[in-house]
């Protein structure tokens, strides 16, 4: 990790956008933070967002918005005083932190902190005109021809829904130093949507990326027509699908996308908030084996333009790449300031918030496991009888019994090692401290995820990434229609 | 730079001159201010206190047939004006669509509804935090004393706040709206040996008053008593047994017809429900009615986001599918009336969605409809994105209960249950008399014939 310093410059146009400067900044800092308080920031937004989408082959919709705002917060302890306004100037911003640090019933006396100095973290999203700035026309082109492109690949493809949304958000932090971190955070996504109609058949499939990106990579390596002939693939093979069998079985999962699993099945328990809590099924357990010796299971959100990279966090901490779990064995969780402090642990650089509305929480960035040694296809063929699951629609978990649940978009059956007919309606079910340690193969495929991912915690939603190699997971519970 | 956050009306009358400067032939716009607060407290401790302020514009513009939206919490002059040209000009490039438009301008003469809802407190302007942290701590503490095994918590949070819209449109109309609420959670955590289990319990209204006084014992002990019961959960085996949907559960069924009967959906062939209307759905005690009236009601709204008086509309009568949710732009690419259910969020443009999507109450009591099963199971949550309203297809992870010979047996958890709506609504064979008013779409407990259930 490397700390390098912002050019002034950089501070300066982002203050100038809030149309707030320093001096009011160190004003709302003294208000903000008596003696008492373990820590305190402020946290500036401005995000510019753009929404376009077509059905029926026209472009319906297309929406331009621009919301900015300010959160404030004061931390004691375990507590925390929240307050945030969508008007940025000097009287709101003391308003907001005389709110706050309430919280702490803090008698003591204000100090002086002078807002000076800048500070970085990675430069992994150096887009120099994000999407947002890419002409309406141009993306509107984009959007008439994936239609095109979805029909033609089927006669039956009767619906195509394409939408490209794209924003810039621009925050400013100030920690309770004054030190004052900038960010600026494209994030660009393509989505499309095939309804394929057969009599009274009537199946979907939805593919779609994105990134940190500028405009030009979704047309780069002819990618958009890969989301395309992906979503359309998707939804004329299901027109063919079978009731999913239920029961427990043998469960192959494909590269990519079926991350998810890691995400809801170990991902989440290991936040730091619910382990400092003691409400998660992982509480406890690091230096546990909690996983086949096949396992290793990394956050990293230092790859450079993924969709759940950040140069640094929502707290200004840089991101970083933490093992969680090594060989099977539990070896870390994903931090905040405020869950590291009363653990005793450092920052992971994992602090995120929805917006300046939100309070920041120790949240996943790109989670994947590391490739193993296995073929593949050697994967597929030592399975008798089973389930190969290759795309999902979504998951859950509930953190506290461990429980998560996901649900199956794209799922073959297993018949003698060999990938047979292609069945609908598989949800899968375990339990997330065990399920890692029926994991028997792992494969060399590791692949992330095209991007995606959005993560939904105590309602705040964040962009994410994962990603996993082939893994053969033995007796998982398959829940369909068929007995 | 000046702001025109203070006056809302002449806010919204510059947005549309603005609009129509630029070359707009059409417009309408929200504005929504709004204040809100919220409390949580762990282990009778305060942990977050939270206070915002929130206000945004939102426009649609049309030229022509075509049109583009916008918004910003930004509301200088500077800012919307130029935030509002650039849509303009994004409206002249998007797709003409014959079907787009505001509502004819005759259905503005028809009146709201003289129904006082009644859906502000003022009480709740004044509300402090510290009343807040009280009712949370008592909440909390209530729930934790039920059982000894009731050692942690996930805390207990207390909510509430205010908001005014106001819609106005290049039709001059102009029409405004306040409304409250205020919500009470906690969610305790039991530990029994190496098990751990949480759920959790709500209350909430439009008053501080309907809260009622025994909001805190009420809340605490129910929070309690449904995670004390998932305590010792085994897997069922795999087996085709009836299924008893919790009012909660039957709730979310309800939700996915809600969706699954929106016009967005419909005329994209996306829903499993697409010309299905004045069919049979359901046996003939399911009755559906979105009724946007109801004194105090979570969803009630005396217009909708396209500025439309609302009225009540029977969705499921007699089992038989007799109304979809429109607004003016699916209604017209369907051939069909608005049935006022505009929606629409700052930035988007309309779609339509329910208001109170209420079933009826059967006759049964909740003991009864479980009295009346063998074995079978009864569902009290349930999680994964198994339930698609374009296929129909359902199968969904669940926690619940074991029934057995009429009466609850143990707990049952790491299942899923598995069928189709089709088939679900078709096979709801009793009713209880339990539908919680608290919430907007809202049924009363349900049994279903048979579904399959996948465990061991």
């Amino acid at each position: 990790m490397t700390e390098t310093s912002t050019p002034r410059t950089g501070v300066d146009a982002a203050l100038t956008r809030f149309g707030v400067d320093e001096g009011a900044l160190s004003k709302t800092l003294e208000a903000l933070l008596g003696h008492r308080l373990d820590d305190g920031d402020l946290y500036l937004e401005h995000v510019e967002a753009e929404s376009i989408a077509l059905d029926e082959g026209l472009v319906k919709k297309a929406a331009r918005s621009i919301h900015q705002g300010v959160g404030v917060r004061a931390v004691a302890g375990d507590k925390t005083g929240y307050a945030h306004s969508d008007e940025i100037d000097g009287a709101r911003l003391l308003e907001a932190a005389q709110a706050a640090r309430a919280i702490a019933q803090s008698g003591g006396p204000s100090r002086a902190i002078a807002v000076a100095g800048a500070r970085t973290g990675h430069d992994l999203y150096p887009v120099v005109a994000d999407a947002t700035e890419e002409p309406l026309e141009t993306k509107l082109d984009l959007l008439s021809r994936i239609d095109v492109a979805a029909r033609a690949y089927d006669p039956r493809i009767k619906q195509v829904q394409a939408s490209f949304v794209s924003e810039r958000k621009t925050v400013v932090m100030v920690d309770r130093d004054g030190r004052i971190t900038v960010d600026v955070r494209p994030l660009a996504r393509l989505s499309v949507a095939c309804i394929a109609v057969d009599g009274q058949n009537r199946q979907v499939g939805s593919w779609g990326g994105g990134g940190r990106h500028a405009y030009a990579w979704f047309l780069e390596d002819d990618r958009w027509q890969a989301f395309v002939t992906e979503a359309a693939r998707q939804a004329v093979l299901k027109l063919d699908a079978i009731d999913s069998p239920a029961g427990t079985m043998d469960v192959v999962l494909g590269p990519g996308w079926p991350g998810i699993l890691l995400h809801e099945a170990v991902g989440h328990g290991l936040e730091g908030d619910f382990n400092r809590k003691g409400t998660s099924a992982f509480t406890g357990l690091i230096g546990k084996e909690v996983a086949s010796p096949l396992v290793t299971v990394i956050d990293d959100g230092t790859l450079p333009g993924r969709r759940g990279s950040l140069n640094v966090d929502d707290e200004g901490t840089p991101t970083t790449r933490t093992v969680l779990i090594e060989n099977g064995v539990l070896r870390g969780y994903m931090q905040d300031r405020m869950n590291a402090r009363l653990m005793g642990m450092a920052p992971t650089g994992n602090g995120r918030r929805e917006s300046y509305a939100s309070i920041p929480m120790p949240r996943m960035t790109n989670t994947f496991m590391l490739a193993g040694q296995d073929d593949p296809e050697e994967i597929l063929k030592g399975v008798k009888r089973g389930i190969y699951a290759v795309s999902f629609g979504g998951g859950q978990v509930d953190i506290t019994s461990g429980k998560f649940t996901f649900s199956g978009s794209e799922a073959y059956l297993i018949e003698d090692g060999k990938v047979t007919a292609p069945v609908k309606g598989a949800t899968f079910i375990g339990n997330g401290p065990d399920v890692l340690k029926r994991v028997a193969a792992v494969g060399h495929d590791l692949a992330l995820d095209t991007g995606i991912g959005t993560c939904g915690k105590a309602g705040q939603s964040v962009p994410v990434g994962v990603g996993m190699p082939t893994i053969r997971v033995n007796n998982l519970t398959v829940g369909g229609v068929a007995v | 730079m000046s702001d025109l956050g203070a006056d809302p009306q002449a806010l919204l009358a510059y947005v549309l001159e603005t609009a129509k400067q630029a070359g707009a032939t059409a417009a309408d716009g929200l504005f929504i201010t709004g204040r809100s607060a919220s409390v949580r407290v762990r282990l009778g401790e305060t942990e977050k206190v939270s206070q915002a302020r929130d206000k945004g514009v939102g426009v649609r513009v049309f030229v022509g047939n075509r049109s583009a939206t916008t918004s910003t919490s930004d509301l200088s002059e500077a800012a919307i004006t130029a935030l509002i040209q650039r849509t303009v000009a994004a409206a002249r490039v998007t797709a003409e669509d014959p079907f787009s438009g505001l509502p004819d301008a005759a259905l503005f003469d028809e009146p709201l509804t003289d129904l006082a809802l009644d859906l502000y407190d003022d009480d709740l302007v004044g509300f402090d935090a510290e009343r807040a942290i009280a009712l949370a701590r008592e909440t909390e503490a209530i729930s934790l004393a039920q059982d000894p095994r009731l050692k942690n918590s996930e805390g207990a949070e207390m909510s509430w706040g205010h908001s005014a819209l106001h819609f106005a449109n290049s039709l001059g109309v102009y029409r405004t709206r306040r409304s409250s609420s205020v919500s009470l959670w906690t969610t305790p955590v039991a530990e029994d040996g190496d098990e751990k289990q949480r759920d959790y319990w709500w209350t909430s209204a439009r008053h501080l008053e309907d809260l009622g006084s025994d909001a805190a014992e009420a809340v605490g002990r129910e929070a309690a008593r449904r995670t004390l019961r998932r305590l010792g959960a085994k897997k069922p085996a795999t087996c085709q047994v009836p299924v008893i949907f919790e009012a909660p559960i039957a709730s979310s069924l309800l939700g996915s017809l809600a969706g699954a009967i929106s016009g967005s959906a419909l005329y994209k062939d996306a829903s499993y429900l697409c010309d299905k209307l004045g069919e049979t759905l359901a046996p003939s005690f399911v009755n559906v009615v979105d009724n946007p009236h109801i004194p105090r009601g979570p969803g009630s709204r005396t217009f909708d986001a396209e500025g439309l008086a609302t009225r009540p509309t029977r969705i499921i009568e007699g089992g038989v599918l007799a109304s979809y949710l429109l607004d003016t732009y699916t209604g017209k690419k369907l051939g069909l009336a608005s049935t006022r259910g505009a929606r629409r969020g700052l930035a988007s443009t309309p779609s339509p969605g329910a208001s109170n999507f209420w079933m009826d109450n059967g006759a049964l009591s909740f003991e009864e409809l479980i009295g009346g099963v063998k074995q079978g199971l009864l569902v009290t949550e349930t999680s994964g994105f198994g339930v698609n309203t374009v296929t129909g297809d359902y199968s969904q992870g669940v926690v619940g209960m074991w029934i057995e010979d009429g009466a609850l047996a143990y707990p049952v958890h790491e299942a899923t249950i598995a069928s189709t709506l089709p088939r679900m609504w078709a096979s709801i064979d009793a009713l209880a008399n339990d539908r919680d008013p608290r919430r907007g779409t809202s049924a009363p407990s349900l049994r279903i014939a048979q579904m399959t259930v996948a465990g061991t």
